[in-house]
């Protein structure tokens, strides 16, 4: 056997992995609502009037139980945002998403609370704070996260697009 | 009960690892000379295999570099325990005494009827055609009428 090779080998392996989950009853209402009406919703507590979105069974303020659902708006802010370079995987698709990509936190016009998506723009060097986007639903719904595609850039706030806010 | 919405989902994770010096030599022999290499430990003259860089008997260590302490071992050995896979391939997972080795190598035993399986069973590996490197270049160890 020949002693001193240092071809250092490698072991390489895909696991394949799914799985399926519980959504609950908050969530699987918003899947409906989604589902059924192309649109948003929130949850309200009836104590502060914060609305949800993501919908949560309770206020995280007062503890109280929400069943008020809030019809949302289309378009939303940016209030917080990163440009990715790292290869990360894509939730939605399993597989790696190219980069740069932007990622945001955004407040749909009508909720109180942020949403984190994907911002798709053609210059991710550009969003800023404040930025309004508009929500990408797919074609086809099918009642679960990957409705929502992404959040398409518009650009800095027009007074029109204020105007809209709820 | 309620039921409520599930969602399905689905990651392929591919990843890769450096399999590091001792290994490597180990996984080479395989492939290059479709023989099994076991390191002898010089305090303690268990062999261990597959090939390691130091001994899990007393934690000295067994340098890849001393060709001395590889040992050429036999392809055969017995069945000491099996079990059974969720893959229902045909295959158990098994640990096997090869002859020369004072531990138990970890593969798998097939390609025979599961009812034949008991301890002692004489077992001899299948080699794949193509090799690369890799444990599974030993396909499985096999049932073989002893000799």
């Amino acid at each position: 056997m020949q002693e001193n090779n240092s071809e250092y080998l490698f072991s390489s392996i895909t696991m394949d992995l799914s799985w399926n989950t519980d959504v609950g009853e908050t969530m699987a209402g918003f899947f409906q609502r989604l589902k059924a009406e192309r649109r948003l919703y929130g949850t309200r507590c009836s104590n502060c009037l914060r609305v949800y979105l993501p919908p949560r069974p309770v206020c995280g303020n007062c503890w109280q139980q929400m069943n008020d659902w809030v019809e949302l708006g289309e378009q939303g802010t940016i209030v917080g945002k990163t440009v990715c370079y790292y290869e990360i995987l894509d939730s939605m698709t399993g597989k790696p998403r190219t980069t740069p990509f932007v990622l945001g936190l955004i407040q749909i016009d009508g909720a109180d609370t942020t949403l984190n998506h994907f911002v798709e723009t053609p210059d991710p060097d550009h969003v800023s704070i404040g930025d309004r986007v508009e929500t990408v639903l797919r074609d086809t719904l099918q009642g679960n996260v990957g409705d929502i595609v992404h959040f398409q850039w518009l650009g800095p706030p027009t007074t029109s697009s204020q105007g809209s806010k709820k | 009960m309620k039921k409520y919405q599930q969602l399905r989902a689905s990651v392929h994770l591919p990843f890769s690892f450096a399999v590091g010096a001792t290994a490597s030599r180990f996984y080479r022999a395989l492939r290059d000379e479709k023989t099994i290499y076991g390191t002898r430990c010089d305090n303690c003259q268990r062999v261990s295999v597959p090939a390691r860089s130091f001994c899990s008997h007393c934690c000295k260590t067994i340098d890849h570099h001393q060709t001395g302490q590889w040992i050429a071992l036999p392809e055969y050995g017995t069945l000491i325990g099996w079990c059974e896979t969720p893959n229902k391939d045909g295959f158990f997972t098994a640990l096997i005494q090869l002859e020369g080795a004072d531990n138990l190598l970890l593969h798998r035993v097939g390609q025979c009827d599961a009812v034949l399986l008991h301890k002692g069973l004489h077992l001899r590996a299948a080699w794949k055609a193509s090799a690369a490197g890799t444990i599974t270049d030993i396909v499985c160890f096999k049932p073989e009428r002893r000799a």
